[in-house]
């Protein structure tokens, strides 16, 4: 039977007459593994110290594309916590349908007033409401000019809950029911303005999200791009540690270890930046909190969150390292 | 290391052959010289031995092990068995001699005490022990060129490649270069040295083959 070729040209029989035992990859001992990494670590540091101007230039355009979305991060954060602390007593307004009659109504106030997340209900008749219409608009003749009374019964509900931004979506849950009853034509929740801040906020948040993707995209790039020069520039290298039989992997650890250390460089300066940014806001932003005498204070960037940006920094310059070494050692050898 | 080649063709994807139809076989513990004008396809021998390129026909035996069996993941392990010399040595003038030759033991990740070990052993046998500290850019010509073979050796290859070793070098430097070689071999290494010298290929009195537009046109004699 013909056999078919691989690749390479070898048939089954070929493979299967000069089966070998020829070691191809070296026994593992994590000794040897942990000393190789350790002295890579350190000599990938030092090539980052002998050319200082590019190596500081890498890391500060890291650093300043990481601290824009940091600092905005935190400006958010700032800016949550303050209007965490504004709540004011919750109105949810119920118009009744025109053809309710008062006993229909009374019956609905009477059940809603028994609800649990419901503190009390005020009822408005509309006669009451014709009334309270004509001494706040100035428009009584007209008024009298119609021939009935045009208005509807309209409850006043107090919920229990205060609106602030965190009970803001279960009030609105809560209005989203009420104008579920069959009595109901119209239900409006009054806190509009929360409501406004609650969608700037989320536009904010998703704004710096959108940001800071991009951003890290950014530094992608400009490790990827800086290893890609480091590669070219060690060409000579790389062809004679291949030419000794170096694998891949080792040929690749020191310039994802220099991938890393741009990283960690990159995000520790952010961070720095980002701490002094906030020092340096902190004076007048103080000033103005005080004006509106709230009990505030100023967040910077707290621990929790340098170690995510260092974290979050070092894996996005392994990762961009990763990219530009794989694709570039493998084109090396000797012609 | 026993090496065979059986009909073995290269062609290049601009469909220049560089090799076609190569057949010899070179014995364990042999010593051989090939030789051929420049172009004859002495540097692709070369490289299909040390899979920096693959052939396009015919079979390479390494100790009976057909190379197309192997992956690229095993070609570094391959690489580290054979020992190349260059005529432009290739040696990286960021670090010194010590650490040129130490180079291919670093690559396989043996331990420090035993790469200063076998890296001083092989700088002796090459007569540089003095110069370790040197950069190789310190040294002369022949001096160059005995770091690469240092290195070439270091490993213990089981086969040591060298091409155009001689190319830069006076006749007597040469000469110490090929019994160098010869040294080698005389202790179990599989040598081939490809050289266009065929004048000190004629003294040394070993195997010749011979490369003409590819095609072996001689194997045996003393050139």
């Amino acid at each position: 039977m013909a056999q078919k070729p691989n690749q390479r040209g070898a048939t089954r029989e070929s493979i299967k007459a000069t089966k070998h035992n020829w070691p191809t990859r070296t026994t593992f001992s994590p000794n040897k593994y942990f000393r190789q990494h350790q002295a890579t670590l350190a000599e990938s540091f030092m090539r980052l110290i002998s050319y200082p101007l590019a190596s500081v230039m890498t890391v500060m355009v890291i650093a300043i594309a990481l601290s824009l979305p940091g600092g905005l991060y935190v400006l958010l954060k700032n800016v949550q916590s303050v209007t965490d602390q504004w709540e004011q007593q919750s109105v949810i307004t119920l118009y009744l349908f025109p053809n309710m009659e008062d006993t229909q109504a009374l019956a609905l106030s009477h059940r809603l007033s028994a609800q649990d997340d419901i503190a009390s209900v005020e009822y408005i008749s509309k006669e009451e409401g014709l009334r309270y219409f004509e001494q706040s608009s100035g428009y009584e003749q007209i008024m009298s000019a119609l021939p009935e009374n045009p208005l509807p019964i309209v409850l006043r509900v107090i919920p229990k809950q205060a609106v602030d931004i965190t009970t803001l979506s279960s009030l609105q849950a809560l209005r989203d029911t009420l104008a579920a009853e069959k009595e109901v034509d119209h239900a409006e929740l009054d806190a509009q303005w929360l409501q406004r801040l609650a969608n700037i906020l989320s536009f904010g948040q998703r704004f710096v999200y959108a940001l800071s993707v991009l951003l890290v995209v950014a530094v992608l790039l400009i490790v990827g791009n800086t290893i890609r020069m480091a590669v070219e520039s060690r060409r000579d290298e790389v062809l004679v540690m291949k030419l000794v039989g170096a694998t891949d992997a080792y040929i690749r650890r020191p310039f994802l270890y220099m991938g890393f250390w741009f990283g960690v460089l990159g995000g520790f300066f952010a961070s720095l930046c980002i701490l002094l940014l906030s020092w340096w806001v902190s004076a007048p932003a103080e000033r103005l909190i005080d004006l509106y005498q709230s009990g505030f204070d100023l967040q910077s960037f707290n621990a929790d969150e340098i170690v995510l940006c260092l974290t979050i920094s070092a894996f996005v310059g392994v990762f961009g390292a990763w990219i530009a070494v794989n694709r570039h050692i493998a084109n090396i050898e000797l012609q | 290391m026993e090496i065979e080649f059986q009909r073995v063709g290269k062609k290049y994807e601009s469909g220049q052959e560089a090799l076609s139809q190569v057949s010899f076989h070179l014995r364990q513990g042999e010593m051989a010289f090939l030789t051929g004008h420049s172009g004859a396809g002495k540097s692709t021998l070369m490289k299909l031995m040390m899979m920096i390129e693959r052939q396009t026909s015919g079979q390479i035996l390494v100790d009976g092990v057909d190379l197309r069996t192997l992956s690229r993941r095993a070609v570094p392990h391959h690489r580290r068995r054979v020992g190349v010399v260059f005529q432009n040595h290739q040696l990286l003038l960021d670090r010194s001699v010590f650490h040129n030759v130490a180079l291919p033991l670093q690559v396989s990740g043996a331990d420090p005490a035993q790469i200063a070990k076998r890296v001083r052993a092989a700088l002796d046998k090459v007569g540089l022990l003095d110069k370790e500290k040197y950069n190789p850019m310190a040294l002369s010509g022949g001096e160059q060129q005995r770091v690469g073979i240092a290195r070439a050796v270091v490993n213990k290859p089981q086969l040591l490649l060298a091409d155009e070793p001689t190319g830069n070098l006076d006749p007597k430097l040469s000469a110490e270069i090929m019994n160098l070689f010869q040294e080698f071999n005389r202790v179990g290494v599989t040598v081939l040295v490809a050289s266009h010298d065929l004048a000190l290929v004629a003294r040394m009195r070993h195997r010749v083959l011979t490369l003409n537009q590819g095609r072996m046109v001689n194997d045996g004699g003393f050139g």
